[in-house]
């Protein structure tokens, strides 16, 4: 797969506030990265800075293996989608889709019948052609995105720079327009950057997720990578609804195994696990990880905790639980949970689905699972 | 179809990077292309506004500085030669009764017409807000004073407050009032001259104050009702609050623009009768044009300008006070 | 049902208000032009008359010069020629003003300076020369003008008047292009249009009303100076604001061709002020309210 974009210690600061703070990443061709952060952390200044709409302070961007810093938005092969979808008001839906094949940069190479081909043929993909003499005041939201989307396919650029493009639309039309998107894009082979504050959107669509907090990447990698081998705190409870519990926790030795201690429940790491035992540690535990044993008896290994809340929603049920020390822990169940508010019960876990994490760095130290190093 | 051309590439121009390394190459030659060359053009913007800048400065700011130094000498269109002589115009000036007597008759002009101007202004625009058949009619002819001259509108009352013939005359006589000659009787002068600048001036706070009453948002009207308030206290606590901002604004515009009124007064009376309607704006230019004494009308005027600029910074931080107050509270 | 009487009974104060106020403010405009329909007799006597028998011969001496400087005696009077002053000083100014304001409204809002307050400070600035009194000006800049020879030129009026008409296009134009959001023309740019095609093909239009709008509201400002012309204009480029006083002389009060004149010169800014109506709002009360 060829590289297309690449992005090299990219620094934007607006006055004193540091947007983006040195980010290096790449894409490749035919692969869907999705940029991943909660508000403010400087994913919509990365799109603009790549499609030329900012001037980065320090970094380089490269397309091909060019260096595009000096090169002016028009002149960049990137096409982009905008949160509030940006149409043009006064013009048709048609003549807005029509405006890149129509400027002036490139006005030789397209007739008039070119220009409306690709047009009809582009709204047609999306489902757009019956609207396409209608002004973008007349549209639903749902259909001013594929406008905008539309908009940017006709250019066919190298890169497409989407920003939350279903962010605005009602839920049930965001999950069809979310595999509507896979499609399109899985067709297209074009590198595409799309950037998204919702996690479900980054693990559904993405071929790699770059984690992005306060400017910097916390974490690159694959959806599996970064759902289950978070790098930090941050990554582990951004992903995750609801997010990771933490526990305060230590390492102990004992007869030769590594054990976490929290709560007084030992957990098992295994014998040769290579972590220094002084440190304070966080354990991470996704409440779908965890399950309800039911009285004092059982297995022994469990924490002792007091239901406080259980909110049904649907098919799953989230239980509040309240531990000894005042902490308050979540659980996501498939099944009714048989329990009622003020229930003592044991909460327990598997040891393959443990994450810790440095109580003062909070950078992740093991995980879990197939492979035991974090 | 469509999409096949992504594949190889060959149809479009973006889908090959050659441009991209041509433009660089170019670029750095420095060809041609370094003319279209967008990336900065933010950059370059802000220069459009030089003309802006230039233009006002030149018939405005620098003639008032060269003023200004005038007010230091002894300028005299009747005397030969002109000297500088620090200060002493000022302190002249401040000695002056007819001076004194402007700077009188500016602040009762002044606190008399604003405030009638606001209270009259307010109360149209709260008429004007109310959903009755027409609205449309009487919104529309509210803007017409609003529109024509001010010097226009101070002659056509000039004609109606004639002494003899005078319309204004006739219809009071209905009420037992004698002939009343408005504006060359001194005890009238200046209230003839009050009620024709609130005839041209109140349609302006009507409007604003009007436009302020139609952009109040519904929710704290409907939260009001709903909890059973009585309409005094609707008023007192939601309406006033929340116009506060707008009447401050009508009332920092009217303020400055009537402390430098002149062309209803020249129009009207000019100044007259025996400076009674004289404020401070006029006195400069009769000092000027009718006594020849640059020098030292400059000085009124220079001190004119710094009470109007000293209440509009005052009033303008006040404004903005309000202003903030009120999208914080929201 | 007292709930709606009630209602009804505050209706009929509120419309008494409403035409009360509309009387108020009609009644001198509409006795002026009953005034220039009147014969001289009609005018002066004692016992104004409310039915009367109109004649156009006001209007008839206005519009012949000739008759104008016999009946007043020395000073010669010269209405279309301050009608036509009143349109070629209004008109080039607000051209003028055009020209110079709307592209620094645009820089304002677009452009890139030091500091970000720096964009509204030169707005407000701009705006606050509306604040100034004129004589402050008008005192050294006679001087001036005498000394370069502008006194009594259109240039010179024309260009004194930008202290009227750039303060404020900058003002509103600024308002209406910040209305435009960025991400429109952020995605022309991407689509393939430098800034300067951008700003023809996008804000432009979008902005034509309200610049249209605000060129009307200018002119009628210009047009309704008055100090600027005294102190600066002369004989030749008198406008019918300054025009208008020459009615009144020491020899003869032209009542009925002064009335005339008031409702010829006040004509045009009524008509372009009905013709504007719904951005005016937004224009009066210098953007503060949407409207």
């Amino acid at each position: 797969m060829r590289e297309v974009l690449k992005v090299v210690n990219l620094k934007k600061s607006f006055g004193k506030i540091k947007a983006v703070n040195g980010i290096t990443f790449s894409c490749n061709e035919g692969e869907i990265s999705v940029i991943l952060g909660p508000t403010g952390a400087g994913k919509t200044t990365t799109l603009r800075l790549i499609a030329g709409l900012e001037q980065p302070d320090e970094g380089e961007i490269y397309l091909d293996d060019t260096i595009i810093n000096d090169l002016p938005p028009f002149r960049r092969s990137c096409a982009m989608t905008f949160e509030d979808y940006a149409l043009y008001p006064h013009m048709s839906v048609f003549d807005n889709i029509a405006s890149p094949l129509r400027a002036p940069v490139r006005r030789k190479q397209f007739t008039p019948e070119d220009v409306r081909r690709i047009v009809v043929e582009t709204a047609k993909l999306l489902e757009i052609d019956k609207l396409l003499d209608r002004k973008p005041s007349e549209l639903s939201g749902g259909q001013r995105q594929r406008v905008a989307l539309g908009r940017t396919l006709v250019r066919k650029p190298r890169v497409f720079l989407l920003d939350e493009p279903i962010a605005h639309l009602d839920a049930a039309l965001r999950h069809r327009m979310r595999a509507e998107m896979k499609r399109i894009f899985g067709e297209v082979k074009t590198a595409v950057v799309y950037v998204t504050h919702d996690y479900l959107e980054a693990l559904a669509l993405a071929d790699k997720i770059i984690v992005l907090r306060n400017g910097e990447i916390q974490q690159t990698g694959t959806p599996q990578d970064v759902y289950f081998k978070p790098t930090n705190v941050f990554v582990a409870s951004f992903l995750g609804d609801p997010p990771m519990n933490f526990l305060e926790a230590a390492l102990v030795r004992k007869d030769g195994h590594v054990f976490v201690k929290v709560d007084g429940m030992l957990v098992s790491l295994g014998e040769d696990v290579d972590l220094d035992l002084s440190r304070k540690v966080m354990l991470g535990i996704r409440p779908s990880d965890m399950y309800i044993l039911k009285g004092d008896n059982g297995g022994g290994s469990g924490i002792k905790v007091t239901i406080r809340t259980i909110e049904p929603l649907g098919n799953r049920y989230i239980v509040t639980a309240l531990l000894s020390g005042g902490k308050m822990i979540k659980i996501k169940l498939e099944h009714r949970p048989g329990v009622a508010p003020g229930d003592k019960v044991i909460v327990g876990f598997l040891p393959s689905d443990v994450h810790l994490f440095d109580a003062q760095t909070e950078r992740a130290l093991w995980h879990g699972g197939e492979s035991n190093r974090g | 179809m469509l999409l096949l051309p992504f594949a190889g590439c060959s149809l479009f121009e973006d889908c090959y990077p050659l441009n991209i390394k041509s433009w660089s190459a170019t670029k750095k030659s420095g060809g041609t292309l370094n003319l279209i060359s967008e990336v900065d053009s933010s950059m370059k913007l802000k220069f459009l506004v030089i003309p802006a800048i230039v233009i006002p400065v030149a018939v405005g700011v620098i003639p008032f500085l060269i003023g200004l130094i005038f007010s230091f000498t002894d300028w005299n269109l009747t005397v030969p030669g002109v000297h500088f002589i620090g200060i002493q115009n000022y302190i002249e000036i401040l000695r002056d009764s007819s001076f004194w007597e402007a700077v009188l008759v500016t602040i009762e002009f002044t606190g008399l017409a604003v405030g009638i101007e606001m209270l009259l202004g307010s109360f149209v625009a709260f008429l004007l807000s109310r959903n009755v058949r027409g609205q449309w009619f009487f919104r529309s002819i509210i803007l017409i004073p609003l529109t024509v001259a001010p010097v226009l509108s101070a002659l056509m009352w000039k004609l109606m407050l004639a002494p003899t013939g005078g319309v204004i005359n006739y219809l009071l006589g209905f009420l037992g009032m004698p002939n009343v000659a408005w504006l060359s009787n001194p005890s009238t002068s200046l209230l003839s001259l009050v009620v024709i600048d609130v005839y041209i001036n109140t349609p302006f706070v009507a409007l604003l104050v009007f436009a302020g009453i139609q952009s109040l948002p519904l929710e704290p009207y409907e939260a009001a009702q709903v909890d059973g308030a009585s309409g005094w206290f609707v008023f007192k606590s939601l309406t006033l609050p929340m116009l506060k901002p707008i009447l401050i604004l009508a009332l920092v515009f009217r303020l400055i623009l009537s402390l430098k009124t002149f062309d209803i007064i020249y129009a009207t009376t000019r100044g007259g009768p025996a400076a009674l309607t004289t404020n401070l704006h006029l006195w400069s230019y009769i000092n000027s044009f009718q006594y020849g004494a640059i020098g030292y009308s400059m000085t009124g005027a220079a001190i004119l300008f710094i009470m109007i600029f000293a209440l509009s910074m005052w009033l303008i931080k006040v404004w903005s006070r309000s202003v903030s107050y009120m999208t914080s509270s929201q | 049902m007292y709930m709606q009487k009630r209602e009804e009974l505050h209706k009929v104060w509120i419309y008494f208000g409403l035409v009360a106020t509309a009387i108020l403010v009609l009644f001198p405009m509409l006795w002026t032009v009953s005034l220039s329909f009147k014969v001289p007799q009609d005018i002066t006597c004692a016992v104004p008359k409310f039915i009367f028998k109109p004649t156009l011969d006001n209007y008839r001496h206005l519009f012949s010069i000739a008759k104008l400087s016999k009946s007043v005696g020395t000073t010669s009077l010269n209405f279309p020629r301050y009608f036509l002053n009143s349109l070629i000083i209004s008109g080039f100014g607000t051209l003028l003003s055009l020209l110079v304001g709307v592209p620094a409204g645009y820089a304002l809002t677009r452009g890139k300076f030091k500091k970000s307050s720096t964009r509204e400070n030169i707005a407000f600035t701009l705006l606050s020369f509306w604040f100034g009194p004129e004589m402050a000006i008008l005192l050294p800049l006679y001087k001036l003008y005498r000394t370069f020879g502008l006194m009594d030129s259109y240039i010179g009026l024309i260009l004194l008047y930008q202290l009227i008409g750039v303060p404020f296009v900058v003002w509103m134009s600024r308002s209406y292009f910040l209305d435009i959001p960025v991400s429109i023309e952020d995605a022309s740019l991407l689509d393939g249009y430098t800034r300067w095609q951008t700003f023809w093909r996008i804000d432009f239009p979008l902005v034509k009303p309200g610049i249209a709008a605000t060129a009307v509201l200018t002119f009628i400002f210009e047009w309704n100076n008055f100090v600027f012309a005294l102190v600066v204009g002369g004989r030749h480029t008198m406008p019918v604001t300054t025009g208008a006083l020459g009615f009144i002389s020491y020899e003869a009060v032209l009542w009925g061709q002064m009335a005339g004149a008031i409702v010829i010169s006040a004509l045009p800014e009524i008509i372009l002020a009905i013709i504007v109506q719904k951005y005016m709002i937004r224009g009066l009360t210098f953007g503060a309210v949407r409207g």
